[in-house]
């Protein structure tokens, strides 16, 4: 089940609120773990066996993590715990997303052809498995204790409001808030207007330009405007898309009182790549920079090793997003241009008002078509076509059409990636009422007449 | 009370009475059968079972259940279509558009397997049943509006190049171009066909170039309902209603229809579907895939035979008054394999009338 969709908003969520809040403080960890379970059964209920299955094992390499550190039992350390928890989890991560991307990557090598196995990948696991992770590791690193009670941490772990597009919630985050929240009328108000405002991202903007993009791919009447317009609509849909889902799944947090980390912070606004990724996806950049770029060693090392930590991270960084070559190089595309900011480029463009904002914006566009390519064959052609390589006109009748057809969607979503917008709402409260209100009735037209609406995270 | 927390009090209320009420008219709403608008039948509530529910195909079909009876549906998909067209400017909503108070289907881009494909069935039943016979065998292609609206505005395919990719493609045809016989006013405005009171001209024309004379001479009875085309339903934009209106002169009022697939003698306009879910299915009994019109009052004892498409329902009762009988076959609902256990080719006028659209999409030619 996704947010974004009639089931979900006028069925599943109002009898889960119902529920909730008729509740006593005590039973609604009971029931958002319900609710979690039956919303992630809704879609994949086979896999919600693996899920209960994380959980059991999430709780009970908790629990020994705990008892090993405090000397318990000598044959068992704390790091051998860890391990074979961290064993299983990745395991299980790799297996079920990356075991047919291995056999594809040798049988192109090798010549061979090993039959793919066509393993579906659980939905959220890419979230589930890294925040399991982070709660033993900050365990390990007595950030925290293990959680005793199984309805507790089952309700962290299978939360859905995050349990499919994030954000990445560190245990360490809402640990206090499982035991006891409230929720105040200024929570369920802003959660609320997040919620609607992520809704409207995902189904007014982000599937209008996803749309965009499908007709594209379905064109025989391609150009070099085409192509630039392509990579402009897919890098304005992903974080629509992405954003939205993260304002969703935050403002649904809210309402049910709990605080989620921030996941997105106006990254197009961004002087730099290094500045971009602090912004981008912040949930899961910090998660690498704490549980693998540091345990590296991070930059406290010598060059050669401070060079192979941040090939490992934005490798891995690239292969979380998907299970392909294009996502690896999309990684290490951003690897070396952040290595290249850090020894010389930041003082530069630090000095630049408008050159610093077109550079990231350009290497946006160019990373994003790599990104959205099935393929490196693909997303090599893509960029040729891109700069006026691939025997293609530089523009075509389709293009012109559909750059005034979208043109006012172009013109709203790059004003929706300024801040300026969240300025102006926060002096306008009547306004803010009729926009919110406006807004879940749109997007609910939208929903209804069956418009586009994909759901980019089944690869994640 | 501080004044920020009555706003917010004043936010949660408002916006969660609308969410209430929105939900209770989910929860008490009674199912719909048909989408008049759309002119579809609307999803049912699928059955459980734990196959359905293992596989996700439970939870699909719920999907589409919820969404397709949600409340006030023809509303918010006119909601949707006025924001999108209005506000964003989008310059078709489903690939339809409105140009000079017209509705109109995108045809694009020039589908040319789909052309060759038509052609092939064409060929293997004229090689089939028309090539040894003494029968006259002709094709006119109908143009969408489109091709009357066709500019720089909006995508549509190169018409010239269709009409000659078709017409070359069915060369064992004899065309009856008529692409400059007709204009836009004679379509309907909200939907794809033609009216048949505007097509009499053309009607003669093509009488004329398969060598029968019809009179002209017609009563226009228009009928007091309101036609919403399928655009309409489809764009769901505000639109006004076309007028529809039928043909009838002292001959046509004697012939005798006769619906194969029902086995039923029907009437050649049925006013009663006019008031029905599509008013253009009162011409020759809708979307049937055998008919014939008897002419009693026909001067000639010449046969016609016609393969088309829901254009030629109208087309076919003006045709008519020149022939003792015509048949009419649509070769998307009777297979073109059947045809020969139903129609005896022999010293007949054979005309394939089709339009661009449907030679555009053939794949529902069978």
């Amino acid at each position: 089940m996704v947010f974004s969709s009639i089931p979900f908003l006028y069925y599943f969520l109002p009898c889960v609120l119902l529920a909730y809040f008729l509740m006593p403080a005590k039973g609604r960890n009971g029931v958002l773990l319900v609710a979690s379970l039956a919303f992630y059964a809704w879609g994949e209920p086979v896999y919600i066996l693996l899920m209960l299955f994380s959980i059991l094992v999430g709780y009970v390499s908790g629990i020994l993590l705990e008892q090993s550190m405090e000397r318990k039992w000598k044959a068992i350390t704390p790091k051998a715990v860890l391990s074979g928890s961290i064993v299983i989890f990745t395991g299980l991560f790799i297996y079920f997303k990356y075991t047919d991307f291995f056999i594809r990557s040798f049988n192109a090598v090798t010549g061979t052809e090993i039959p793919l196995l066509h393993i579906v990948l659980p939905i959220g696991i890419s979230f589930y498995t890294f925040q399991i992770i982070s709660y033993l590791v900050d365990i390990y690193r007595r950030e925290t204790k293990a959680q005793r009670n199984i309805i507790s941490l089952a309700t962290y772990i299978a939360m859905f409001p995050q349990l499919i597009a994030g954000p990445i919630v560190r245990y360490t985050d809402i640990s206090g808030q499982l035991e006891n929240r409230k929720s105040t009328v200024a929570m369920l108000e802003s959660g609320i207007c997040r919620f609607i405002i992520g809704l409207s991202k995902k189904v007014l903007l982000a599937n209008e330009l996803g749309a965009l993009c499908e007709i594209f791919r379905a064109s025989g009447d391609k150009s070099v405007l085409y192509y630039w317009m392509y990579a402009a609509a897919f890098t304005l849909h992903i974080y629509f898309d992405f954003s939205g889902y993260s304002d969703m799944a935050i403002g649904l947090g809210r309402i049910l009182g709990f605080s989620f980390p921030e996941n997105f912070n106006y990254p197009y606004i961004s002087g730099s790549i290094t500045e971009f990724w602090r912004r981008w996806h912040m949930s899961l950049g910090t998660w690498f920079r704490d549980y693998l770029y540091i345990p590296l060693g991070g930059n406290r090392v010598s060059q050669v090793k401070w060079i192979r930590n941040i090939f490992i991270v934005w490798m891995f960084t690239g292969l979380w997003h998907g299970a392909s070559w294009n996502f690896v190089l999309w990684g290490l595309f951003f690897g070396v241009i952040l290595m290249i900011e850090k020894r010389w480029l930041l003082k530069i463009l630090d000095k630049t008002k408008v050159i610093k904002h077109l550079y990231v914006i350009f290497l946006l566009l160019i990373s994003f078509i790599i990104f959205n390519a099935s393929n490196m064959k693909e997303a090599w052609l893509d960029i040729r076509c891109m700069f006026g390589m691939g025997g293609i006109p530089v523009v075509s009748g389709e293009a012109l059409y559909y750059l005034k057809s979208y043109g006012v969607t172009f013109l709203v979503s790059m004003i929706g990636c300024l801040p300026v917008a969240k300025k102006f709402a926060g002096r306008w409260q009547i306004l803010k009422i009729a926009g919110v209100l406006l807004l879940l009735i749109l997007s609910t037209a939208y929903l209804v007449d069956g418009s586009f609406n994909p759901f980019l995270y089944f690869r994640f | 009370m501080e004044k920020s927390t009555k706003q917010k009090k004043w936010m949660i209320a408002i916006v969660g009475v609308t969410y209430i009420i929105i939900v209770a008219a989910c929860f008490l709403k009674p199912a719909g059968e048909y989408s008049l608008s759309e002119r579809r039948l609307l999803a049912q509530k699928p059955m459980f079972s734990w196959k359905s529910m293992v596989t996700g195909t439970y939870a699909a079909q719920m999907e589409e259940y919820v969404t397709d009876q949600f409340p006030f549906r023809d509303l918010l998909r006119a909601c949707k279509a006025n924001f999108s067209m209005h506000i964003m400017q989008k310059k078709d909503n489903h690939d339809i558009y409105v140009k000079d108070g017209y509705l109109c289907a995108m045809e694009y881009p020039m589908d040319e397997a789909s052309v060759e494909r038509a052609a092939s069935i064409f060929r293997n039943i004229y090689e089939k049943h028309l090539e040894e016979k003494e029968v006259s065998v002709y094709m006119s292609v109908i143009p969408d509006k489109s091709y009357y609206l066709a500019d720089k505005t909006y995508l549509s395919m190169d018409y010239s190049a269709f009409l000659e990719k078709t017409y070359s493609c069915a060369d064992f045809l004899t065309p009856i171009r008529i692409e400059d016989k007709l204009q836009l006013s004679d379509y309907y405005r909200t939907d794809t066909h033609w009216k048949q009171e505007e097509i009499t001209e053309t009607a003669a024309y093509i009488g004329k170039e398969m060598g029968v004379f019809l009179s002209g001479e017609y009563r226009v009875k228009t009928l007091d309902v309101p036609f919403y085309g399928v655009y309409a339903g489809q764009a769901a934009l505000m639109t006004k209603p076309d007028e529809i209106s039928y043909c009838s002169n002292g001959i046509l009022d004697e012939c005798i229809v006769y619906d194969y697939e029902n086995n039923v003698e029907i009437p050649l306009y049925d006013e009663s579907k006019a008031y029905g879910r599509d008013a253009y299915e009162m011409f020759l009994g809708g979307n049937i895939s055998l008919a014939t019109i008897e002419n009693p009052g026909a001067v000639s004892e010449k046969e016609l035979v016609v393969f088309g498409d829901s254009f030629s329902r109208s087309m076919v009762p003006l045709l008519a008054e020149g022939y003792r009988k015509t048949t009419l076959i649509d070769i998307r609902y009777l297979p073109s394999a059947y045809i020969g256990n139903y129609v005896t080719f022999e010293n007949q006028d054979v005309l394939f009338l089709y339009s661009t659209s449907v030679l555009n999409n053939s794949i529902t030619l069978k």
